[in-house]
């Protein structure tokens, strides 16, 4: 989710920063990372595990907590992503003439 | 403009108000002017927005091509849970006015409502706003006839105490009353099919704000004045019930009917919006091409709105009275949209600064700018975190939502197999006519 600048020109990408942007990693461990916050925040409240006016904050500010720590965690997979697909992708063209010479 | 404020005015004035005033107190109308905080700045990224980029599926273009394409994708993917919701909204306000005049049973009301809503839809957009007009002076005259003999008739004793339950259902009250501005989002929807619109958009959209929060405002107080909020609470067609202290009997059927129209205004065009927004994501590919067919009698995005119209029958089945719920839930949805356009408003002066630079009206980005995004977005989040607190129910459905959208979001690209990347493409940038409104500014070339 960049802010004030675009990851770059869309036009600009490679084949793999489209592949690996168009899935859109960090947005959806967002979500998750909101709903397990919030998922966690609920059930504490519920259970009363926690003093009262903790889990009534936790249900306001777990699902944000959840979100940020969601999207790093995705924005970390989504580069390690790319870099594996690119060194694949560097392996396969180098394989390729080694296959090549000794056929 | 009629539209618009058709849009924005209706259902909240007549429905909204009562229940609220029974759980926070006569200071409801202190949510009113709260709930006109976030309203603002939503219009203010919308006239921006519009005025620089005016273009079909408005919200779901900006954010998917100014920040990313699944944040613009959750604008079409959460559109019909929010309009079945809102038509759900309509219903019962329209079954609840009626029954002012005569007694039936709630569920035929509802669904008579729904079927009507699902016809003049499919009938097209000239049918709407011939209708549109007629329904909206209807409801002006109405609430000129509530308003102002109404201010005459306030009690200053039923305004206190202003919170008898404390301030705690003061923050629910702010988010549901911010429901009735999510018609503003109208004319930046439309986009393209407006004449002028770069710079009727943010004339009409001001203008519009500024009016809208002041009828709201005095409709609120007056309700409050002449009605002790009690009452207020466990009333059905309160509006109308309370207008019988100071109006005559023809005088109080007046103002009933005025909310009948006034509901009708808003659900008009809740679809005409939604679908232009559908339309626009499935050409894009990212969800059903049969969703952008064209009716060929009609002219209308008639599977659209099919999606959009016809789910409600069933949900009317469990949902027939939960109308605070209801709104708490449209607007959190609405709120999450705004906090992506005030990022995609930052954004717009780097991606497309073309545009921004030839937009009627725009604020100086290290200026006006950056304080009204982060204004709107720390509001957003203030709001999100209120809810969470006090509906947890109505934030988890609608990230439970978001996911299941990921979920829809994945399979579409697993299904473009090797042309992925032409659908990321399509999704991230502007059509080609589109791109030329920045010099042109306008679309009559591209549409002659």
């Amino acid at each position: 989710m960049p802010v004030g600048r675009f990851r770059k020109n869309p036009r600009e990408l490679d084949d793999f920063e489209k592949q690996v942007f168009a899935a859109q990693y960090p947005e959806g461990s967002l979500l998750l990372g909101m709903g397990v916050g919030l998922f966690f925040a609920m059930t504490a409240k519920d259970l009363s595990l926690l003093p009262s006016l903790v889990t009534t904050l936790g249900t306001g500010v777990g699902p944000i907590i959840g979100g940020v720590f969601g999207y790093l965690l995705g924005h970390a997979y989504k580069q390690r992503r790319l870099r594996s697909l690119r060194r694949r992708s560097k392996s396969n063209t180098h394989e390729k003439p080694v296959s090549a010479e000794e056929n | 403009m009629a539209l618009v404020v058709g849009n924005a005015v209706s259902i909240p004035i007549f429905v909204l108000p009562a229940p609220l005033a029974g759980s926070v107190g006569p200071g409801v109308v202190v949510a009113v002017v709260l709930a006109a905080v976030p309203a603002f700045l939503a219009v203010l990224y919308n006239a921006q927005l519009g005025s620089a980029m005016p273009v079909a599926g408005g919200l779901y273009v900006y954010i998917s091509r100014l920040i990313a394409p699944f944040w613009g994708f959750l604008v079409p993917f959460a559109l019909p849970i929010v309009t079945w919701a809102a038509l759900l909204f309509a219903a019962i306000g329209f079954a609840e006015y009626v029954r002012f005049f005569i007694e039936i049973p709630v569920a035929p009301l509802i669904y008579g409502f729904l079927v009507f809503v699902l016809l003049i839809n499919l009938l097209g957009i000239k049918a709407v706003a011939r209708a549109q007009i007629l329904f909206v002076v209807m409801m002006f005259l109405s609430l000129g006839a509530f308003i102002v003999p109404g201010i005459f008739a306030v009690n200053p004793a039923n305004y206190t105490p202003a919170f008898p339950n404390g301030v705690g259902p003061l923050g629910l009250a702010v988010v549901a009353l911010y429901y009735p501005y999510l018609g503003f989002g109208l004319l930046t929807e439309l986009g393209e099919e407006i004449e002028n619109p770069g710079k009727n958009i943010p004339i009409a959209l001001i203008s519009g704000v500024v009016t809208v929060a002041l009828i709201y405002l005095l409709f609120v107080f007056v309700l409050v004045g002449v009605m002790p909020w009690q009452q207020l609470g466990e009333t059905e067609a309160a509006v109308a019930v309370a207008s019988q202290q100071f109006l005559p009997w023809w005088g109080s059927d007046f103002v009933a009917a005025g909310a009948f129209f006034a509901v009708l205004t808003t659900v008009n065009t809740t679809l005409l919006v939604s679908s232009r927004t559908v339309m626009r994501a499935a050409r894009d590919g990212i969800l059903p091409e049969s969703l952008s067919n064209i009716h060929p009698r009609f002219g209308t995005p008639y599977m659209s709105v099919l999606l959009l119209g016809v789910p409600p029958f069933f949900i009317a089945v469990f949902i027939q009275t939960e109308v605070v719920g209801l709104s708490v839930f449209i607007a959190l949805a609405t709120l999450t949209a705004m906090f992506f356009s005030a990022i995609a408003l930052w954004n717009l002066p780097v991606e497309f600064p073309e545009h921004y630079e030839n937009a009627t009206l725009k604020l100086r980005r290290y200026r006006g700018l950056l304080f009204a995004v982060i204004t709107g977005m720390l509001v957003s989040a203030t709001i999100w975190a209120v809810t969470l607190i006090q509906l947890p129910i109505a934030g988890m459905l609608l990230v439970s939502w978001f996911g299941l959208g990921y979920v829809y979001y994945r399979y579409k690209l697993r299904k473009e197999g090797d042309d992925v990347g032409e659908l990321y493409m399509r999704m991230v940038t502007l059509d080609e006519h589109e791109e030329a409104f920045a010099e042109e500014q306008t679309y009559e070339d591209a549409t002659e």
